[in-house]
């Protein structure tokens, strides 16, 4: 299962309809999650999708919204979409450039993979950020299979502390995998955590460590 | 902390955050922002060269944006 993050972001505005059919095309191929925001003079709107987060699962500060509501959302001027399957996210990328937005958009997710995208779209890749080795204190550092887990959010708004707990009521059969993986994804605002990744993670973490 | 350097530096670069790592009380990771030429990323040789292991994934900007003002 793959892991692609798709996400804009305007310095200032730009056309509004440009940035509806961006939207469109972000929702045309199977997104597990989408979120767009708003910004006016005084107030930032944003809203997200996250597969299988209803209004039921709805929970203090944390609003869920539909696939559709997030698609009709006007004078947006950054959105973000999450994938796992590399065909779709193909698609995306065959399908922003032949609509030509001229909108900066950046794809995170295997090199490899997303410059083969680039290539078959006709596109060629301006710039790369990579991630290199990390230093210091490692054994400060939580295991590496929940590093897995919780650096699907790059800001580490999912607590280590959190997924344990959801790990241990999930073992308890106090709720679903599924539940949990939509608990965590919440907290993630930038709604980059992938959450039927997250459901297979936080399975195979439950294996190896719960109740330590 | 970001900073802008030339290349050929990143060696030397490298060295110090090793030296400081073994110093600092607390975790940090390094990451690095190339610019492409004719979509190749020409700084991968050069962290090969010196001993810099970067992940197989990251962010790539694919080149879809224009100017405002052209």
């Amino acid at each position: 299962m793959g892991d692609w993050v798709v996400f804009t972001t305007d310095a200032r505005p730009l056309d509004p309809e440009k940035h509806t059919r961006l939207l469109e095309i972000l929702s045309n191929h199977n997104p597990v999650g989408l979120a767009t925001r708003r910004m006016e003079k005084d107030k930032t709107t944003r809203i997200r999708y996250v597969e299988g987060w209803d209004r039921g699962r709805d929970s203090g500060a944390f609003r869920s919204s539909t696939l559709e509501e997030v698609k009709a959302m006007r004078g947006t001027r950054w959105s973000s979409a999450v994938y796992t399957d590399f065909e779709d996210v193909k698609a995306v990328l065959k399908e922003l450039n032949e609509a030509d937005l001229g909108i900066s958009v950046v794809f995170s997710g295997l090199f490899d993979k997303v410059h083969e995208a680039c290539r078959e779209a006709g596109t060629n890749p301006h710039t790369v950020n990579m991630s290199g080795e990390t230093f210091g204190k490692l054994d400060l550092l939580p295991e590496p299979k929940m590093l897995e887990i919780t650096t699907m959010c790059g800001h580490h708004m999912v607590s280590p502390f959190l997924v344990r707990h959801l790990a241990n009521r999930v073992k308890r059969g106090q709720m679903t995998a599924e539940d949990a993986s939509v608990e965590l994804a919440k907290q993630c605002t930038c709604n980059f955590f992938n959450v039927v990744r997250g459901n297979k993670l936080l399975k195979e973490y439950i294996e190896v460590t719960v109740d330590k | 902390m970001e900073c802008k350097a030339p290349s050929d530096k990143i060696s030397e670069i490298y060295n110090a955050l090793m030296e400081v790592a073994s110093e600092t009380e607390t975790v940090f990771t390094l990451d690095i922002i190339s610019k492409c030429k004719d979509g190749v990323n020409p700084l991968k040789p050069a962290l090969v060269e010196a001993g810099i292991k970067v992940r197989e994934n990251g962010k790539t900007n694919v080149g879809l944006g224009r100017p405002l003002i052209p």
